[in-house]
């Protein structure tokens, strides 16, 4: 059984790269220049759909808040730890595209305007988040703790957002789109997507397997080892399934 | 192509993928280390 | 008298009580912004922020006060296991929430009238066009600032590293009640625009959402 897992997970990012180099192809060689910002503006193929995926993180760590709060499930914590890891991850990505950007587009490497200023915010919250829960002991009340921080960052982006449209926007652009440029950028989303994705659940798993292993142990929950795949496969299966299951995660 | 577009494009893979591959790698070590751990405390071989 | 409002004004009444007998934390917070004041003038002072740069000096005087000051209304129960009875007996969490909440806003409240004018006369800031414009939107701003505060420092509280972890926890969040107050007290002041719109909406908003979330999920970050 873990072979078979371990031949999926492998072949799921060899797809993802080879979507990420074609559609880098399709950017560099099909998409035109736009009209008024030239060939800079191409960043925006990658600086958009990893924006969007930081805001889709972060609503994971929100959801999976709520629900653990809710249902007080250990796995539903370790999922919004994940998910909030990932959207600091992600979110160095936009600010660094972003800055980059605006160093092609105007000059500066950074200016406070309204999307610059937003990401900022945003990575900022995440990563006190990850701070926080480093700082608790006890991991129940870290997961109580780490919920209600995570419910109060996520009500909050809206509101980041919106003060920061009252910021003044130095150079406001509006980017044309014409439609070889809106396949383009539709078709970004996809390796994109699944990156992110594939980091969330992986970095979920890990942190599943860390804790299983942490718990098995002390061999008082034998629940715990059942809901790690991974590892309870690895070690019931023999060092032969550790080989393969290790050479694909 | 633009100077600055290559550059956002190679600073943008960099951190997707390394964030893969660090991934990738510290599997691999935890995996690694239950094994030492089960064994030492009488596992299963 | 519903049982509930005699409970919150027992608890407000308390915390008051205490302050007033020991003065501590209300002569420290005070102290500390106005120092912030006079250091942020000495720094800036001499034509770079004269005027509205006054906005900007009261926030970070509030945010590091405020963060000193709920630190402080929160650390009152933790002596003599204060906090532990206090969740024997049959009060609810939300009142104890808006009891701690209105403690905290009222030794704000203290704080700002010391600080507002201070900044003010330091930073030249001229209020006659619309001083209660400024009033209330700086009323608003901290409003918000005490809602997540009294949350937060009810999270901190119960952990072992105190040091930064407050402040680092409310200065993000905290973020757009600065940014709409600020911006907003430009628009009028410079601009001579009304105030509306967008920046009022949200400070508003902020404090409605805020409120809310905090007075619900303060029980769970409780712990004695």
């Amino acid at each position: 059984m873990s072979s078979v897992q371990g031949k999926l997970v492998r072949s799921y990012w060899i797809a993802v790269a080879l979507l990420f180099a074609a559609d880098l192809v399709l950017i560099i060689h099909y998409t035109p220049d736009e009209r008024s910002m030239g060939a800079v503006q191409k960043i925006f193929y990658l600086h958009l759909p990893v924006a969007i995926n930081t805001f889709l993180a972060c609503l994971t760590a929100f959801v999976a808040s709520i629900a653990y709060l809710w249902q007080r499930k250990g796995w539903w914590d370790e999922l919004a730890a994940a998910a909030a890891r990932v959207a600091v991850q992600l979110c160095a990505v936009v600010l660094a595209t972003g800055m980059i950007w605006g160093r092609a587009a105007w000059g500066v490497w950074w200016t406070w305007s309204p999307r610059l200023t937003f990401s900022l915010i945003l990575f900022f919250l995440y990563v006190v988040y990850l701070v926080v829960r480093s700082s608790v002991e006890g991991r129940e009340r870290r997961a109580i703790i780490g919920s209600v921080y995570a419910i109060i960052a996520f009500l909050d982006v809206p509101l980041v957002w919106l003060s920061a449209r009252l910021l003044p926007d130095i150079h406001p652009g509006s980017i044309q789109l014409e439609p070889a440029m809106k396949l383009t950028l539709m078709a970004s989303f996809v390796p994109v997507t699944l990156l992110a994705a594939g980091l969330v659940v992986t970095r979920f798993v890990l942190n599943r397997t860390s804790s299983a292993a942490a718990n098995s142990d002390q061999a008082n929950n034998p629940r715990e080892i059942r809901t790690a795949p991974f590892v309870a496969g690895a070690t019931l299966h023999g060092p032969k399934a550790i080989r393969q299951t290790g050479g694909a995660l | 192509m633009n100077d600055y577009v290559i550059a956002a494009y190679t600073i943008g893979s960099v951190l997707l993928w390394g964030y893969v591959i660090s991934m990738w790698l510290e599997s691999r070590s935890v995996v690694r280390r239950h094994l030492h751990d089960h064994k030492s405390s009488g596992g299963r071989p | 008298m519903p049982l509930v409002a005699q409970q919150f004004l027992l608890l407000v009444g308390k915390d008051l009580r205490i302050e007033a007998r020991s003065r501590q934390t209300i002569g420290l917070v005070i102290v500390l912004g106005l120092l912030i004041v006079v250091v942020l003038g000495l720094g800036l002072g001499g034509g770079a922020a004269v005027g509205f740069g006054a906005t900007v000096v009261l926030w970070v005087a509030y945010l590091f006060s405020g963060v000193l000051c709920f630190e402080k209304t929160m650390a009152v129960e933790r002596s003599e296991s204060a906090l532990a009875a206090l969740m024997l007996t049959p009060i609810s969490r939300g009142t104890l929430y808006l009891a701690k909440l209105t403690s905290n806003l009222a030794l704000m409240a203290a704080v700002a009238l010391v600080i507002t004018p201070a900044g003010v006369l330091f930073f030249s800031f001229d209020l006659s066009a619309a001083p209660f414009t400024f009033t209330a939107v700086m009323a608003l701003g901290i409003v918000g600032f005490a809602a997540i505060g009294t949350l937060f420092a009810a999270v901190v509280s119960s952990t072992r590293l105190q040091g930064g972890l407050l402040a680092m926890m409310i200065f993000p969040v905290a973020l757009p009640l600065v940014i709409a107050s600020t911006q907003l007290l430009i628009h009028q002041f410079r601009d001579g625009l009304p105030v509306g719109g967008l920046g009022l909406g949200v400070l508003v908003a902020f404090d409605a959402i805020f409120l809310t979330a905090s007075w619900l999920m303060f029980e769970w970050v409780l712990e004695p």
